[in-house]
């Protein structure tokens, strides 16, 4: 093959000398040198050759010895089904929870809110326990007026039933009761006391029973508890305004709205009644210390205000009148 | 210092389709060539494993030393080729080319991914190198200026070029089993080498800045 064949012949011929970076290069001697400095270290070269041969066996035996990616971030579908489940769970419990609140006698989620009520009656601490008596009481007698607004009475003679037992209950514990229970028992004896005044003869029976008992429970949480300031307002009769710093305050027995509220809560007279049964009787549960005066304590520290739900008595701080 | 070997009692290997029949391999000769170790290899010896990674991980730890600026950076990437390439050893099937240009084309890939997320995270100011960076090869056990000199100019060199003298000064490849690992016929290689060896001569002419 002659120099002048084509061009591409030409270039192979090139490029097919041998030596066409000659060995005593300077250039390729310092790569050299410099491929020789290059060496692994003998330690990581002995970790190296043993990951090697263990992933090896590894891969032979079909197991996977990737490392875990981001394992905490990943969840085993064992663990996503349960904290699905939990969630669920979780959330239909509220619901019904939540949903039982407005159930009436014959629904179906009566029973959960029953039971709810007793649970919690149950889980609170003793000195509770007398107040969520009475808001339980609270919610029957609201029950039993919806129920004979509605006209179903025999309804509501099923609840006055269940009325009568917890009025029972908490006159079973009036040495432990608070000053609202009596103000919610007398308001529940006027409540109770029209309604067999309008009630059918076929429920005048359950709702008598459920006044005598709430008629017992107030008078012996009269006797035994702390005595209220005054007694009930009468349904649709607003309370007195106080006219001077001597007068009584009326009763919170009626609740909001309800056109029973009085004009204005002074909230700045004493609560004679208080002073009084604390100062007079102190044995009574009342303790001394808190005995209002015209200055000290405000009004609306001992006494339930006005038109303040008798099982809320805002007011009121815990533990005076034991 | 000189590895350990491994027992050399033939050991039970598995074959692939019937598990549950043992047979005893067959271990290579010692004087056995890289592509002889991987035969035995990918048929479950053990044995021969280890000294397939004996005969590759010098090689292949220079041709990546020469083509990262950092030790770590080397460190990672063998061991990450190496993994790679055992884990694919099962399922390895020769299609007439050498063991060794498989083993270097999976180092090569290794590099040029490292290369991407390198690039991908440039320093901040890119005229002001960080010592560590500086040092680049030398780093790598590599000591004189002179050295230096050359690692600062193998970075100047086009991709081919680098991958030519890092297969053949780096890994000791003949032009041939590099032209097999990078795809290019032998005369090609030689040619990169000769391009790439006489630019280096000129960077190194170069003062440095």
């Amino acid at each position: 093959m002659s120099l002048m064949d084509t061009p591409m012949a030409l270039i192979d011929r090139i490029l097919r000398r041998p030596p066409l970076v000659p060995p005593d290069e300077p250039m390729a001697r310092m790569l050299e040198r410099l491929a020789h400095e290059l060496e692994p270290d003998p330690l990581y070269r002995r970790r190296l050759r043993g990951e090697a041969l263990n992933r090896f066996v590894a891969a032979r035996e079909g197991i996977s010895m990737d490392r875990p990616r981001s394992r905490a971030g990943r969840m085993t579908p064992i663990g996503r089904a349960v904290l699905v489940a939990s969630f669920v769970l979780a959330t239909g419990a509220a619901s019904v929870s939540a949903a039982s609140q407005v159930a009436m006698p014959g629904d179906a989620l009566y029973g959960v809110k029953l039971r709810i009520e007793e649970l919690r009656i149950d889980v609170a601490p003793s000195d509770f326990k007398d107040e969520l008596i009475v808001a339980s009481l609270d919610a029957r007698l609201a029950e039993i007026q919806v129920l004979a607004e509605r006209g179903d009475w025999s309804a509501a003679g099923a609840a006055a039933d269940r009325a009568v037992r917890i009025a029972d209950t908490l006159a079973a514990m009036t040495s432990r009761t608070s000053p609202t229970a009596e103000i919610a028992l007398n308001h529940h004896v006027a409540v109770l006391e029209a309604l067999v005044a309008e009630a059918p003869a076929n429920a005048v029976a359950a709702l008598q029973h459920a006044l005598d008992a709430s008629t017992s429970a107030a008078s012996v949480v009269k006797q035994n508890g702390w005595r209220a300031p005054a007694g009930p307002n009468p349904p649709g009769q607003a309370a007195p305004l106080p006219d001077d710093a001597s007068s009584p305050q009326p009763a919170a027995t009626s609740r909001p709205g309800n056109g029973n509220a009085p004009a204005t809560d002074t909230g700045n007279g004493p609560a004679p009644s208080v002073g009084a049964h604390a100062v007079g009787d102190p044995t009574k549960g009342a303790s001394p210390s808190v005995a209002p005066s015209a200055t000290a304590a405000p009004e609306a520290a001992t006494t339930p205000r006005p038109g303040a739900s008798p099982r809320g008595a805002p007011g009121m701080p815990r533990g005076q009148g034991r | 210092m000189r590895e350990r070997r491994l027992t050399p009692l033939p050991l039970p290997r598995f074959l692939d389709g019937d598990r549950r029949r043992v047979v005893v391999a067959d271990h290579p000769a010692q004087d056995a060539t890289v592509d002889e170790l991987a035969a035995a290899a990918i048929g479950g010896d053990v044995a021969a494993v280890g000294r397939l990674y004996d005969a590759l991980v010098g090689p292949i730890y220079r041709y990546v030393a020469m083509r990262v600026r950092h030790r770590e950076d080397a460190e990672d990437i063998t061991q990450a080729v190496f993994e790679r390439i055992v884990s694919s050893l099962p399922r390895y099937r020769e299609r007439g080319r050498p063991f060794s240009a498989f083993a270097f084309r999976v180092a090569h890939n290794a590099v040029i991914d490292h290369v991407r997320r390198d690039r991908a995270y440039p320093p901040l100011d890119p005229e002001v190198e960080l010592p560590d960076a500086a040092v680049g090869v030398e780093a790598l056990s590599v000591r004189g200026e002179e050295l230096r000199e050359l690692q600062s100019a193998l970075r100047q060199l086009t991709p081919d070029q680098q991958e030519a003298i890092a297969l053949r000064y780096g890994a000791g490849l003949s032009a041939e089993e590099a032209g097999a690992t990078m795809g290019r016929s032998a005369n090609t290689v030689r040619a990169l080498t000769f391009r790439a060896i006489g630019a280096l001569r000129r960077h190194m002419a170069e003062p440095l800045p």
